[in-house]
């Protein structure tokens, strides 16, 4: 590893905040791109995590304007992403990392007096500190240029938005050996030169080199300097240089002055890149899929959480109850092996400690409520607690998180279970979907207690979460049938209950959960069917949403690819009704393994979808059974009181 | 000289004597005998009677939806065979051979229709039917025959005691049968897989009209998401289009009226809340029943088509929308 | 002579017990080919015969594949035709007995008909002629090319029905949703959203294929139809078979995209050629459905899972008639609420079941 690259020990908040973000997303969004610089796969690259958390930022610039910490984040520095109306969907500021407002001013003050925050006094550290720093204002320029964009790139009703962030800087100057996305680390051989110059200067370069490299992979160019300098060189390569345009007066500066008087993008330049990047424009204010890396894990975090956020970027932890626990265990567990550094105390330490932890959860898998809401507790036990002493703190906090474990969901599950049995007579055919925890405990306890009843499971592609619950029911000895999502018109007459899970349930009595839930709902209300909702109180939100748009994740489109990988081996099944068939589907490969190649196809593989309250009969929680619609009512009057 | 043939009396006589036979079926026979014994010897002469007949007809009896049908459709038939004869005499024969062939046939109706509709009866289904009705008796009794299992739920219908006559039919056939409120409706229509109700008459637009009942079953069938199916003959087409449940020929201002109160005996007593003893022989309360055989509670009413799943008639299983088109052919 | 026609008609049926001709417009084909054979090759003297003849092929046929629909909706049609051109020969020689004007008019259902006499008796009497017997084969013909020509009138329709910047959605593949989108795309820009329809896929071929035509497409997986339904403008459907009340057999995962769009109030389309219109009635939901091998539901890698639950893979679903917006076929587009009509039209009621 480059000594030079030693990272700082605890990294201040303002460095750690959206912009370091995308970047190793985009590292791995570049190899869904058609770039040729796909260098960084998908699976994480643990050699990487030896670089620091910049990996593969090559450069920041510092000298611009502060960081807001309510500028949108998930700015990819491909140009992939674009990001979009100032509307709160970044999760850090909803889980409670929003104190990056104050947190930036803070940092900027710690940074210099204390050395006792662990910043090693190495001008190494120090720029690496600057050039985390400068990525983080980054985020601030592109948003006002995203706008910008947005408008002047408004021609179809798709909301094809602007193009992303910081190309604005002229892309005529090509720079030599940046560094190219994750993997490596960030300037080498200009490295040296900068220590001759002053911080300003340094940043102004940084900036220079990171909107130059933005631009060439907007422009379809590899990103690395010397790559992109040999594509121009040949002759018919096709391309040309496509900055964003009017960046202009959204930001001072030099890179304004040159954003200026960069060519406007065109239209058909906005959609082709759109195209290359496979961005589909009704879900473009979303975040682009994420992708298990430990890029952006610097070592100072924990492992547990690091491990933690790898398994749940392949989705080896997945479901709400699951990451809820397996994050506040791991916190846990960084808790317990905190060493408070000098000149402050634990309690007043600890939201700084814990902050790059959550954030680096949220470059794995977007914070799930259950997560959110949990971390947004402990931070008000410690918040509440800032005058304890070291240990004492501790210790609290250790047991804070116990308690919620278990009164919020292990005891919250053994209630929602024996309310839940009342509910289950002998006799009935009960559906359910994909996989929730608490409908497989209380489905196991039903069967436990004896009663008489039989379990459709419906399951979906790309995930098959259904087949664990259909493991467990049947070595259980519970009698099951399995169909997909698609057969569920034929299935449903026979049902006399569905008994669904939650991820979360929102303020306006809707359902917010593994996508396809909404289907299995709404065809169980069509024939009158009563469809049970199973979730604790610790799931419920104060967010308002009335479609599936408004917030979802969109997870690795390459699920949805047909292929060994995803389909054990089944290619599509002759066609029954006709003679003819896709020579392409006959292919290992599977009919859409080319997808990526082609110009107008694109996948999009949503993970969550909303459930409206009517096709909800009741939900069991902790506290009762209650109609979806009470739920703003048990947020205002219970949770104060369970919080206790 | 019979210009005193009584077309009503032989008409009731015809109901009391068969009493499988249809309401517009008896008319038509009726009508037959009536031609069989007219003296009319002009063309005119003849079509006045036939009309006036029939007017009689369906003034004579109260629910008269179906036999309107009948009577309309035998009108219709002579008019428009009116036009090439050739020999009067030979016209009338022509017309007393084919309006008995028609009465020979209609019985054969109901059987083509149980035909159709036996299909529709599941293995292991339930079906919910209303009061009495023969052709629903008999789909159901052809279903039974077909050794297929099935259950029947039928309501009450007190005033006509329909219900239990439809349950009597069905036991003897071996089908489980059990009566309900018609109030329970709502209650069982979640265990049954279809609704089945005959018809007094099938208007212009598809809508049925039926015994009092049909109309709320229709819609609590509709509620639960279960088909909802008619049966009727096609001779109870009728040329009505009704855009209301008041918009009926046998809507009149006393049904469902609200009742004065008679005495100060009545009036007194209902302040004080206390019934003296006079008032109770004098206090005339009606019930229902009462009301509806003086004629303030209805007898039929109708239900729109959307309501109506499929129509079962001997000319076919039709969709609502396409009633219409048969009554328009006809009266093209 | 005889042998070889019976060959004929054997070598169909076994094809269609073994499934190896399958989809409606092949086998529409193949019967009516079979027919324009079995007719002017067998000798017949009168219509009873002749519609004898044709009711036993078309029995054995159906008996082969009996979820088939398309086999005996052919077979209805020429027994259509059969019958019309009868009438038409005999309306041709003079009748002064009155009831016969009514006869063109009316077909056989008719009320009026109650009233007057049946016209069965009637068809015994006629005479064959040459002349008829090469006018059925040249109707029949016209079937043909009428059966030829269908994507040809669908698509032409196309932009009536799609607009600018239109989200389409649609499930499974069929060709003349196909056909009908790639005409559209030539004279509109627009979006579609295929649902990839596991687990047999035929989605994802249909993706493929109108991205390769130029169209803008994005596959989403099945889970996902409710959540984006509220951004599509229409859903177009494709169907295998439409039933006499309107509603559709057509693929799995048609019934929950219908119910989606009705919940939004979106428009469901559905575009099929006339020869997949049945007069048969959905005695219930499952009539004319088949189950497919489960192993692409719960393959044998699992094989601990197998032996203790039950899979299901049922091929098609049924679409009830309210979910149906409109019908777009070859002779244009139709209301749910029409169907009634187009049967009537080319089909006679006595024909339901081919009883002898």
């Amino acid at each position: 590893m480059d000594p030079k690259k030693k990272t700082v020990g605890f990294v201040p908040e303002h460095d750690i905040n959206t912009s370091d973000l995308p970047s190793p997303g985009s590292s791995n969004n570049n190899s869904t791109i058609n770039s040729p610089v796909s260098a960084l796969s998908n699976t994480p690259d643990l050699s990487s995590a030896n670089t620091p958390l910049l990996a593969s930022n090559p450069g920041s610039s510092a000298s611009t304007p502060p960081a807001s910490s309510t500028q949108p984040r998930s700015i990819n520095k491909s140009g992939a992403r674009s990001s979009y109306e100032p509307m709160k969907s970044s999760y850090e500021e909803q889980w409670g990392l929003a104190d990056r407002a104050s947190g930036s001013q803070k940092a900027h003050k710690m940074a210099s007096p204390r050395d006792g925050s662990g910043f090693p006094k190495d001008q190494q550290q120090q720029q690496a500190g600057k050039q985390k720093e400068g990525k983080g204002k980054r985020v601030s320029i592109s948003s006002p240029v995203i706008s910008a964009t947005s408008k002047d790139a408004k021609s179809s009703g798709l909301g094809i938005q602007g193009s992303g962030p910081a190309s604005a800087e002229a892309s005529g100057s090509s720079s030599p050996a940046q560094a190219g996305p994750g993997g490596k680390g960030p300037q080498k051989p200009s490295a040296p030169s900068q220590k001759s110059m002053t911080k300003a200067e340094r940043r102004e370069l940084q900036e220079k080199q990171k909107a130059e490299k933005a631009a060439r992979l907007q422009a379809g160019l590899p990103a690395s300097g010397k790559k992109a300098a040999q594509v121009l060189a040949q002759p018919n390569s096709g391309f040309s240089p496509n900055p964003t345009k009017s960046l202009a007066s959204s930001f001072p500066g030099v890179e304004a002055e040159k954003a200026i008087a960069a060519a406007a993008e065109s239209t058909s330049q906005i959609k082709k890149r759109e195209k290359l990047t496979k961005e589909i424009g009704l879900f473009a204010h979303l975040d682009p899929p994420k992708f298990a890396n430990t890029a952006s894990a610097h070592k100072d975090l924990h492992p547990a959480v690091v491990n933690v956020g790898l398994q749940m970027a392949q989705f080896k932890i997945c479901g709400a109850n699951a990451r809820c626990v397996a994050t506040m265990s791991a916190f846990r567990k960084a808790i317990q092996d905190y060493q408070t550094p000098p000149n402050t105390t634990l309690s007043r330490h600890m939201q700084t400690y814990l902050n790059p932890h959550i954030s680096y959860l949220v470059t794995c898998r977007p914070m799930a409520v259950s997560m959110g809401n949990a971390i947004r507790y402990l931070k008000y036990e410690i918040g509440n607690n800032l005058e304890l002493p070291d240990e004492d703190a501790r210790a609290l906090y250790l047991e804070k998180i116990d308690n919620f474990i278990r009164d919020r969901i292990t005891m919250a599950d053994q209630v929602i279970t024996s309310l839940g049995l009342n509910k289950i007579q002998d006799g009935d055919v009960i559906l359910t979907y994909a996989r929730s925890s608490v409908v497989q405990g209380l489905l196991l306890a039903a069967h436990a207690k004896g009663i008489k009843f039989r379990v459709i499971v419906v399951d979906s592609r790309p995930r098959f979460e259904g087949k664990q619950l259909l493991r467990a029911l049947a070595s259980a000895g519970v009698s099951c049938t399995y169909v997909l999502l698609t057969a569920i018109g034929h299935v449903m007459r026979e049902v006399n209950k569905v008994i669904l899970g939650a991820h979360s349930l929102l303020s306006n009595g809707a359902l917010y959960s593994r996508a396809g839930t909404a289907v299995v709902a709404m065809s169980a209300h069509e024939r009158k069917i009563p469809v049970i909702v199973l979730c604790e109180t610790y799931k419920f939100s104060d967010r308002v949403q009335l479609d599936s748009f408004v917030q979802n994740e969109i997870g690795n489109p390459d699920e949805l690819v047909n292929d060994q990988n995803n389909n054990f081996g089944h290619s599509s099944s002759r066609r029954y009704d006709s003679v003819t068939s896709s020579a392409s589907s006959a292919a290992a490969g599977g009919v859409l393994s080319g997808w990526k190649e082609s110009r107008d196809l694109k996948l999009l593989n949503l993970l969550y979808d909303l459930t409206p309250s009517e096709f909800v009969t009741v939900v069991i929680t902790e506290v009762g059974l209650i109609p979806c619609t009470s739920v703003p009512v048990i947020l205002r009057e219970y949770l104060p009181m369970i919080q206790q | 000289m019979d210009k005193e043939f009584d077309v009503v009396a032989n008409y009731k006589t015809l109901l009391v004597e068969s009493p499988e036979i249809s309401m517009p079926v008896a008319a038509i026979e009726s009508l037959v005998e009536l031609i069989k014994h007219s003296k009319a010897t002009t063309m005119s002469e003849f079509m006045l009677s036939i009309k006036d007949a029939s007017q009689r007809l369906k003034s004579s009896v109260r629910n008269s939806i179906s036999l309107s049908a009948g009577c309309d459709l035998f009108l219709r038939f002579v008019t428009r065979n009116s036009h090439d004869v050739a020999d009067f005499e030979t016209w009338k024969a022509t017309l007393i051979s084919r309006g008995q062939s028609f009465v020979e046939k209609a019985d054969a109706c109901r059987y083509k229709i149980a035909e159709l509709g036996v299909p529709f009866i599941r293995d292991g289904s339930t079906v919910l039917i209303h009061a009495h009705s023969r052709v629903v008796s008999l789909l159901l009794q052809k279903a039974a025959a077909d050794h297929k299992r099935f259950k029947v739920f039928v309501t009450e219908s007190s005033q006509t005691q329909g219900g239990i006559r439809s349950a009597k039919v069905l036991r003897a056939a071996g089908i489980p049968t059990t009566i309900i409120l018609d109030a329970a409706v709502g209650y069982v229509i979640d265990k049954v897989d279809m609704v089945l109700v005959g018809a007094e008459g099938v208007v212009e637009n598809g809508g049925l009209i039926n015994q009092i009942g049909s109309y709320q079953m229709a819609i609590v069938a509709k509620a639960a998401n279960k088909p909802f199916y008619a049966v009727a003959e096609s001779y109870k087409f009728v040329r009505l289009f009704p855009l209301n449940q008041y918009d009926l020929p046998t809507y009149n201002a006393d049904t469902l009226s609200f009742q004065e109160l008679n005495t100060d005996h009545d009036a007194k007593s209902l302040e004080d809340g206390t019934p003296s003893s006079a008032s109770q022989t004098a206090l005339h309360l009606k019930t229902a029943e009462d009301q509806t055989s003086q004629g303030s509670n209805p007898l039929v009413d109708y239900t729109p088509p959307n309501y109506i799943t499929l129509l079962f008639t001997d000319l076919g299983v039709l969709t609502p929308s396409g009633v219409s088109d048969e009554l328009i052919k006809l009266y093209l | 002579m005889s042998l070889n026609k019976n060959e004929l008609v054997d070598d169909l049926v076994a094809k269609l017990k073994r499934r190896q001709l399958v989809g409606s417009s092949a086998v529409s084909q193949a019967t009516l080919k079979l027919l324009v054979v079995v007719i002017s090759k067998n000798n017949w003297s009168t219509a009873n015969q002749l519609l004898t003849l044709v009711k036993s092929v078309g029995q054995k046929l159906i008996q082969a594949n009996p979820t088939e629909l398309a086999v005996g909706n052919i077979i209805r049609r020429v027994l259509h035709v059969i019958r019309e051109e009868y009438r038409e020969a005999e309306n041709d020689k003079t009748n002064t007995e009155f009831h016969h004007h009514a006869a063109p008019l009316t077909t056989s259902s008719s009320m009026y008909n109650l009233l007057g006499e049946s016209g069965a008796a009637q068809e015994e009497q006629v005479q064959f002629s040459h002349s008829l017997r090469s006018n059925i084969i040249q109707e029949i013909r016209d079937i043909k090319i009428e059966l030829e020509n269908i994507h040809e009138n669908i698509k032409n329709q196309a932009p009536l029905h799609i607009h600018s910047n239109e989200i389409i959605m649609t499930i499974g593949r069929s060709k003349t949703v196909e056909e009908f989108l790639k005409m559209a795309a030539s004279k509109r820009k627009f979006q579609v959203l295929v649902a990839e329809t596991a687990p047999s896929y035929h989605g994802q071929e249909m993706a493929l294929e109108l991205s390769k035509a130029g169209i803008e497409t994005t596959v989403i997986p099945d889970s996902a139809v409710f959540a984006v339904m509220s951004r599509v403008n229409k859903v177009i459907l494709g169907t295998h078979a439409v039933l006499a009340n309107g509603g559709l057999v057509a693929i799995s995962g048609s019934h929950m995209m219908a119910a989606a769009a009705k919940h939004h109030s979106i428009p469901v389309v559905v575009c099929t050629g006339l020869y997949k219109l049945s007069p048969l009635y959905p005695y219930d939901e499952d009539s004319f459905n088949v189950t497919m091998n489960p192993d692409s539901v719960l393959g044998f890698e699992e094989g601990d899972l197998i032996e203790k639950v039950t899979v299901t893979n049922p091929y098609y679903d049924y679409v009830s008639p309210d979910f149906v917006n409109l019908f777009i076929t070859n002779q244009g587009g139709h209301p749910p609420s029409y169907l009634y009509r187009l049967i009537v039209e080319n089909y006679d009621p006595d024909d339901q079941t081919f009883d002898l």
